[in-house]
């Protein structure tokens, strides 16, 4: 039987894991890190993409080495693709005005 | 941690190898010193090829021959350029090692410099090998990183695993440094967080400032757009990605290139330019830099990352090599000695790679010779350079 494709949680309070290898949209994912936990790939995830480990409101930090690495821009849920498109530079938005 | 017998130096900490050092003071010394030092492999080469003097470089290479690793250093000079020999000299000679003056022009030319050279540095051998061993704790060794031919698991697998293996000699009671300043741009706020006092949260801050600006001067900045498309979506996920390499322990303070870290614990080492009339090119012109910068401030071992591969080594100090990219560690294995590639076939978790790391270092500090140390590879890099040992703020 064919192994569920992994991705990884690099810091146990991250809410985004790390896609080891090109994940299907649908696929069962192994998320490799303090607990096992298994999820559904919303959409497809390329190599090295980030998906949603938790459901991350809208304005909410996105978590990865356990710190802040943007913040949602859309309420995302569990298992979807986590990039551009759902993500904002902090740095960015204040160089641009949008916070502080 | 396992016991580790260094070498004892009449100042300062102990070494874990025990190398002569020949330093050219000007390129055109340099054909003379490297044919002295190719008499017994023992002996490393460096030098600083320009003709006028450069206060940087001239402290650089002062710190460099007063390392731990070094035991005696043999200072080769044509005669005429600006960096003066004596001065540098004078310097080594107080920190109690044997330091010798070559100047090819009073010596009569290439082939009685060469004769002469090799009988000094002979001498120094011998000397060296009565060098008392002495035991050493985790708080005697200072470690650096780096990274280099950087690929998407770079961020993911080798960073992250020597961050675990950093914070495991953080706790041990060792010293780290972590350089690259110019790839905390974004992350000032999250790196600022991490300073022991609000002093060196100031200075973090100052210093990431700095490497902003320098990189706005010469429009260089480290994430590319292809970087997007590799799955990182922001800068300070990039900037985080590199960050990782020194773990998650406080950062006691700021050193700049030259200055040993003043206590134990984790140190962020500012490499990049000082403001100044004079702007002498890039602030990082290659890999070797970045480990020779570190390698000045005591580094005894420098941990390189790398993802699509790197071959270097260094003079002075083992350079210890982690490959995060499995497909690169089996096309590269004899360049490499960690494979973090494991992580990314799911096959190890970042903390055990972190424990092997951490293993791995205290073993070439016993003795056991790098991937990089074992092929010969003794790269070094000392540019031009305005920098003082000030925070600018």
């Amino acid at each position: 039987m064919k192994q569920n494709p992994k991705a990884l949680l690099i810091d146990g309070r991250d809410n985004v894991a790390v896609a080891l290898e090109d994940i299907p949209a649908g696929a069962t994912v192994s998320i490799l890190g303090p607990e096992d936990q298994t999820l559904y790939a919303g959409n497809p995830i390329p190599f090295a993409h980030k998906i949603a480990a938790r459901p991350i409101a809208r304005g909410d930090a996105i978590l990865k080495y356990g710190v802040p690495i943007g913040f949602a821009t859309a309420a995302i849920t569990t298992g979807e693709w986590v990039h551009e498109h759902n993500v904002k530079s902090y740095y960015a938005a204040k160089r641009e005005g949008q916070v502080q | 941690m396992k016991t580790i017998l260094g070498y004892r130096r009449s100042a300062g900490p102990p070494g874990i190898r025990n190398h002569v050092l020949g330093i050219h003071t000007v390129e055109c010394s340099s054909f003379v010193s490297e044919r002295i030092a190719s008499i017994d492999s023992r002996v490393h080469t460096l030098g600083f090829p320009g003709c006028y003097s450069n206060a940087y470089a001239s402290r650089l290479m002062t710190a460099l021959a007063t390392h731990p690793n070094v035991g005696a250093v043999l200072l080769v000079s044509l005669g005429c350029e600006g960096t003066d020999a004596g001065e540098i000299a004078e310097a080594i000679r107080k920190s109690g090692r044997r330091v010798e003056v070559l100047r090819i022009q009073e010596a009569g030319g290439t082939q009685p410099s060469i004769q002469q050279g090799r009988k000094i540095v002979a001498s120094m051998l011998g000397e060296l090998e009565q060098t008392p061993r002495v035991e050493m704790s985790a708080s005697d060794l200072i470690i650096g990183t780096e990274c280099g031919g950087s690929d998407a698991t770079s961020g993911i697998a080798a960073n992250p695993a020597v961050g675990r293996a950093f914070d495991l000699l953080v706790d041990a009671g060792a010293t780290v440094i972590i350089e690259e300043t110019l790839e905390m741009l974004g992350c000032a706020d999250i790196v600022a967080a991490r300073g022991d006092t609000a002093e060196v949260s100031r200075q973090l801050r100052a210093t990431i400032e700095k490497a902003e600006k320098f990189s706005l001067q010469i429009d260089q900045f480290s994430i590319a757009p292809g970087n997007h498309t590799g799955g990182l979506t922001t800068i300070e996920e990039k900037s985080m990605g590199a960050f990782a390499k020194c773990g998650t322990r406080p950062i006691r303070g700021v050193i700049k290139v030259a200055q040993r870290p003043p206590r134990n614990g984790l140190y962020v080492l500012d490499s990049v330019p000082d403001p100044s009339p004079f702007l002498f090119g890039y602030s990082n012109p290659n890999d070797s830099e970045g480990i020779l910068d570190l390698i000045s401030c005591g580094a005894h071992i420098v941990v390189f990352t790398t993802g699509r591969g790197s071959v270097i080594g260094s003079v002075i100090s083992p350079v210890l090599k982690v490959c995060g990219n499995p497909k690169t560690y089996v096309r590269m294995s004899e360049d490499m000695d960690v494979n973090a590639g494991r992580i990314m076939a799911g096959e190890a978790h970042v903390d055990d790679m972190g424990r092997e790391i951490f293993e791995l270092i205290q073993a070439v500090a016993a003795g056991r010779q790098t991937a990089p140390e074992s092929l010969g590879h003794r790269e070094y890099c000392i540019p031009y350079k305005s920098q003082d040992l000030c925070v600018h703020a």
